[in-house]
């Protein structure tokens, strides 16, 4: 009986064992695989080596998606984590209202990406669009007119940020949550040395939120390098491919030339990508998270 | 009320703080408040505009109404007289009997002597022939700076299209008569409606929006009572049982949150179409029912939190590990699997590249990929019927959010605390 016992935890973890290894595992080997060989849905596959590695090297629409990708997680993660923090240490510093506040911001986070696309897409619109008809008188003040936003390869790109940070009420809330937990001694201390507010959220919030701090960026990391729906839909991956992310690339690749075998070898660059940068925030993290009590 | 779960840990920092400082934060969180809801109110008063108003700013939708045979009906505004114009009934040829507006000067206008006239007519379709001297009879003049109204109707409904050569009733009236109303103009969800059910032969249960709903409901009850199911069995195991390679296999679960969808979208789609699964719902919901990563993790947190002795107890009294599963810890853990099945239900009814990789039919399609498709329709979707799609795709998941706030942003605080 104290064998099967021991084995019992197997017994139940079965479900996601089969599951982990058909759908996620296999998978993903299997995308190492096909990244050597040359298939589609119509081909069966072909070895070639690194040769679609040493097209991806000499493809400039490649680089360039790489780039537009990195911009936008360059943008919008900064900006998300220094707008939802703001939001969070201003929901907590007041007396009442916090409930109010928090489902009011986190309303926006929980609709439908296509949805919000469709939204978007309208506010952004450089002729009717709500944003740009507040702007134009505005800038007609100093002469110039708004940008075309969503026509606009330079616009295009910031336009889609903007629109990411509409949902960063989510982030918020979990700021805040933590922020409830940071106990008040701490705060008494720094008032006895004399801290001013700034000082005590520099030096006493800010470390002892650090854990969720982190861990929202690890999680930022990790969603803004897959973001589809919203380019996708909104600008089809332009003007001019300036809003052609990783995902997207991948999946013209994979769906609309068939060229299967080059999109799982982007995928695993991508899988790369994503792994260095995450590595790179643990590494960053070591001596600035500070875990008290775990 | 919620305010106890969040404001139990604030003490000396806003207690401290003075009342101007108070207020200058109230007054920053209410602007960035109208910031974050300017986007759904204007979706909202848009879905609510008829088409000529989704141009403008306007935030209030407004109706033009006036008298036409005596009723009040809803106008739209087709033109404003540049000159003077003859309201007259043609007394034959091809539109014997019909009324029509003519600019009185017109040059080949005809000389009105004792209220009738002789008109030029050049019958449809016979272009080619020398236009008919036609009898009509002049109703009324129409001064310049008239507007030519018609009746309005709902663009795309079945009623319309059923009537396509009813006549809309129409006239010249003066400025005067024209008020303006706010109005909002519900017909709008009726036309989205209508629109998506396009031109397929079907029933409003096998085509359309409602389709659509019934696909995206079957697909979100399949993957949330998978997803409960399932990532409780396996966190159950993960938090309390002993089995060789447990950590191991708890770090792989760790290690799997990271790996970007795009990296197995290839080989996956490759796999089900080996076993002939693309093109149905399999895909999309049979995966849910091994589990997944997130949830495994979130549930054995929350499992290692409970009281162990409970569960000691239980096995002290002889019962296997699923009747401590069942009776003990699930009664327990009822907030954390309401969580799940929360989380993995708007997973599942905004979930846009799943569905756009494995459905063809447009029978199948899910909300989001329907709406998506209504979007992209040839010809573009007027914003107005754009926004009212959007509206009813939406508002359950708001609904679902205020019934559910608790649980809600209970399961949100701890993904972020436990993480």
């Amino acid at each position: 009986m104290a064998a099967i016992g021991r084995y019992k935890g197997w017994l139940f973890v079965a479900p996601w064992v089969i599951g982990l290894s058909a759908f996620t595992v296999y998978p993903f080997c299997a995308s190492i695989y096909y990244s050597f060989t040359d298939f589609s849905v119509l081909v069966k596959p072909t070895y070639v080596g690194a040769m679609n590695y040493q097209k991806i090297y000499e493809d400039d629409l490649f680089w360039k998606v790489l780039k537009n990708t990195f911009l936008y997680a360059g943008l919008s993660i900064p900006a998300g984590l220094i707008i939802s923090l703001s939001l969070a240490l201003m929901m907590n510093g007041v007396r009442r209202g916090q409930a109010l506040y928090s489902i009011i911001f986190y309303l926006p986070h929980l609709m439908p990406p296509v949805a919000c696309a469709i939204l978007w897409m309208w506010i952004f619109n450089s002729e009717f669009g709500l944003l740009n008809n507040a702007l134009r008188p505005i800038l007609g003040l100093v002469n110039m007119s708004p940008p075309s936003w969503l026509g606009s390869s330079d616009w295009a790109l910031p336009a889609l940020v903007v629109m990411a940070m509409w949902g960063v009420g989510q982030t918020a809330f979990i700021y805040l949550a933590k922020l409830q937990d940071v106990p008040q001694d701490m705060y008494e201390a720094a008032e006895i040395d004399g801290a001013s507010t700034l000082q005590k959220i520099w030096y006493v919030t800010l470390p002892m939120i650090s854990p969720v701090i982190f861990f929202n960026i690890i999680m930022a990391i990790i969603g803004s390098f897959q973001v589809f729906t919203a380019p996708f839909m909104i600008t089809e991956g332009g003007p001019d491919k300036s809003t052609t992310f990783m995902p997207h690339y991948i999946w013209d690749n994979a769906f609309r030339f068939l060229k299967m075998g080059y999109a799982c070898a982007m995928s695993w660059i991508l899988f790369l990508v994503i792994l260095a940068l995450t590595a790179l925030a643990f590494r960053l993290a070591r001596d600035r998270v500070y875990y008290a009590g775990k | 009320m919620a305010d106890e779960d969040l404001t139990a840990g604030y003490g000396t920092q806003a207690a401290n703080r003075s009342p101007i400082m108070a207020g200058a934060l109230h007054v920053i969180l209410l602007a960035a408040c109208s910031v974050f809801l300017v986007p759904f109110i204007w979706m909202a008063v848009t879905s609510l505009k008829p088409i000529d108003q989704t141009m403008k700013e306007t935030m209030i939708p407004k109706a033009t109404l006036a008298m036409l045979n005596g009723k009040e009906t809803l106008v739209v505004r087709k033109e404003q007289l540049k000159g003077e114009s003859l309201l007259v009934r043609q007394g034959g040829g091809q539109d014997a009997g019909k009324v029509k507006l003519i600019p009185a000067l017109f040059k080949d206008a005809p000389a009105v002597v004792n209220g009738m006239a002789q008109m030029k007519f050049t019958r449809a379709g016979r272009e080619e022939y020398e236009p008919e001297l036609v009898k009509v009879e002049v109703l009324r003049t129409c001064p310049k700076g008239y507007w030519l109204v018609e009746e309005w109707a709902p663009e795309f409904s079945q009623e319309r299209e059923e009537n396509q050569n009813k006549e809309l009733a129409w006239d010249c009236v003066p400025e005067s008569e024209l008020k303006e109303v706010p109005h909002l103009f519900w017909s709008n969800y009726k036309s989205a409606l209508s629109r998506m059910q396009g031109n397929d032969e079907g029933s409003w249960y096998s085509v359309g929006f409602f389709r659509y709903l019934l696909n995206t409901l079957f697909l979100c009850g399949m993957t949330v009572t998978g997803m409960v199911v399932a990532c409780t069995m396996v966190a159950y195991a993960f938090a309390f049982l002993e089995f060789p390679g447990r950590n191991v296999l708890f770090g792989v679960t760790l290690a799997v949150m990271m790996v970007p969808f795009p990296a197995t979208m290839v080989p996956s789609f490759d796999l089900f179409r080996s076993l002939g699964w693309t093109g149905t719902f399999k895909p999309l919901w049979v995966p849910a029912w091994f589990g997944g990563a997130f949830f495994i993790f979130l549930l054995r947190q929350f499992f290692l939190g409970l009281p162990k002795d409970l569960l000691d107890a239980a096995r002290i009294d002889g019962c296997t590990e699923l009747e401590i599963l069942w009776h003990v810890v699930v009664p327990l853990a009822r907030p954390a699997l309401a969580m799940v099945a929360l989380f993995q239900f708007l997973h599942c009814w905004n979930d846009f590249m799943g569905p756009m990789l494995y459905l063809n039919d447009s029978r199948q399609f899910t909300l989001s990929l329907g709406l998506q498709a209504l979007q992209s329709q040839h010809g573009g979707t007027p914003m107005h019927l754009s926004m009212a799609a959007s509206m009813m795709f939406s508002l359950p998941l708001v609904i679902l959010f205020m019934i559910t706030r608790k649980t809600f942003m209970k399961g949100i605080a701890m993904t972020g605390i436990k993480g």
